[in-house]
């Protein structure tokens, strides 16, 4: 594939160049981009034999730990040139990104949001929000190398939002950290993962009383839970018991499993137990090795 | 392995790193005890790990997880794998950890599509000189690590 093929453009649609403000452009781009990012494929096996780069750990990661960086990312489409006054915008693609842009065009051209994530599809209607205030269109034109089909936002359209998933509910144990305990009416703050803010629960006297003794520690907590279902944070939790989970050391942790694993595991050769786990997977991955039975 | 492993788990204390060990790990590890055997391992986990369920926000996201290698036709190796893999990764996201330690990261990186670190085995120098008998039991154990920096492992 020729350095040409790998890239798309898109249309910029209704406005004269020196009415487009660089900001909104930056804003439009940056939405399509998380589009395509959103659309990424999980990378393959044979991808992800090579270690990736710090920068790629960080882009995978950010949704999940806000304290990973967000600015050292691979781009995944780039703009690389603007024609015709500022409203053809020339990107190049990443080969990984080539599958997301063309179902993207896919989508939009067929009006089908669902062939996308809901993250890709929220991503679009962002982005024709923008649009539509500053009254472009949008035409992602075709690229029949690349499988990317012509679609349009009309001037003055936009993509619909997606509808709101129901939340989860059921049982569960959380760990939290105990940030308050206690009042008139017992309560606690807590501080659980995948969630900004903090979770109150209301809990009883007895549970009070020992979640205030575990103040900044944390804790597990038994209960029915509602999570959101696209971050997974835990929006409502109600207690049924405070566990006795009470962490030391993970050196004596795993020391205190060897003496109640009484020996199971003295005849046990650890590196050839893990080395035959290991090729038991690679073969099975490679799906033309010898079965060597399950898991171990 | 089993050298850089025992330095990992000692690097864990020295940091006060906690570990998170899912319901589906706890399960394939205690394949090879008797019934008494299984009690009082079940016992230790709890006291001394967080041992996080695959309840119903996991449950549904493992579900995700194993349809999106379906449709994008990655080769992840066997159906009860995949499965198990899908059930760990789900488990770790949904609890909050930050990064799955695995001797394995080729195949759980392929299928956390992003969503989650995958770390090697972290070769952390020798500070303690500590047993190896007591660390036998810990190598077919999938560890996932709650405050895993990347900076500090390199």
């Amino acid at each position: 594939m020729t350095k040409a093929e790998k890239q798309f453009r898109l249309d910029i649609l209704g406005p004269r160049p020196q009415d487009v403000p660089a900001r909104d452009l930056a804003d439009f781009i940056q939405k399509f981009d998380a589009a395509v990012r959103a659309e990424l494929a999980p990378v393959s096996s044979e991808d992800s034999l090579r270690e990736p780069a710090d920068a790629e750990l960080d882009v995978l990661a950010f949704r999940y730990s806000s304290s990973w960086s967000e600015t050292a990312d691979e781009p995944t489409i780039s703009l690389v040139a603007i024609s015709e006054g500022s409203d053809r915008l020339h990107f190049a693609v990443a080969p990984r990104a080539i599958p997301a842009v063309a179902r993207i065009s896919r989508s939009l051209a067929s009006q089908d949001f669902t062939l996308l994530t809901r993250t890709a599809w929220q991503a679009l209607h962002d982005m024709s929000q923008v649009t539509k205030r500053r009254a472009w269109g949008v035409r992602l034109c075709k690229n029949a190398a690349l499988s990317i089909e012509e679609a349009t936002v009309p001037i003055g359209g936009e993509v619909p939002a997606p509808d709101e998933l129901p939340a989860i509910t059921g049982t569960t144990v959380i760990r939290a950290r105990v940030i308050r305990a206690g009042g008139a009416k017992p309560r606690a703050e807590l501080r659980v993962p995948n969630r900004s803010s903090l979770l109150y629960v209301d809990v009883s006297e007895a549970d009070a009383k020992f979640l205030g003794q575990r103040l900044y520690e944390h804790v597990v907590l038994e209960g029915v839970a509602t999570w959101d279902p696209e971050t997974w944070a835990v929006r409502e939790f109600s207690v049924t018991r405070v566990t006795q989970y009470h962490p030391g050391r993970v050196a004596d942790a795993f020391r205190a499993l060897a003496e109640v694993s009484g020996g199971a595991w003295d005849q046990v050769d650890a590196s050839e137990f893990v080395r035959k786990s290991g090729a038991d997977r690679i073969d099975l991955r490679r799906h033309d090795g010898p079965d060597i039975g399950g898991r171990a | 392995m089993i050298e850089k492993t025992r330095r990992f788990i000692e690097h864990c204390d020295r940091t006060s790193e906690e570990i998170m060990v899912p319901s589906v790990v706890v399960s394939e590890y205690l394949t090879t005890f008797s019934p008494t055997q299984v009690a009082q391992q079940v016992q230790e986990f709890h006291r001394r790990f967080f041992v996080a369920p695959l309840d119903a926000a996991a449950g549904a996201l493992a579900a995700q997880l194993a349809n999106a290698v379906r449709t994008n036709g990655l080769n992840v190796g066997e159906r009860h794998v995949l499965k198990s893999d899908c059930y760990i990764i789900a488990t770790a996201i949904v609890h909050g950890a930050d990064a799955i330690v695995t001797g394995n990261v080729a195949e759980f990186r392929s299928l956390t599509g992003g969503r989650i670190k995958v770390l090697d085995i972290p070769d952390v120098p020798t500070q303690l000189n500590m047993r190896t008998r007591s660390w036998r039991c810990t190598f077919g154990i999938a560890i996932l690590g709650w405050r895993m920096m990347q900076a500090k492992f390199g």
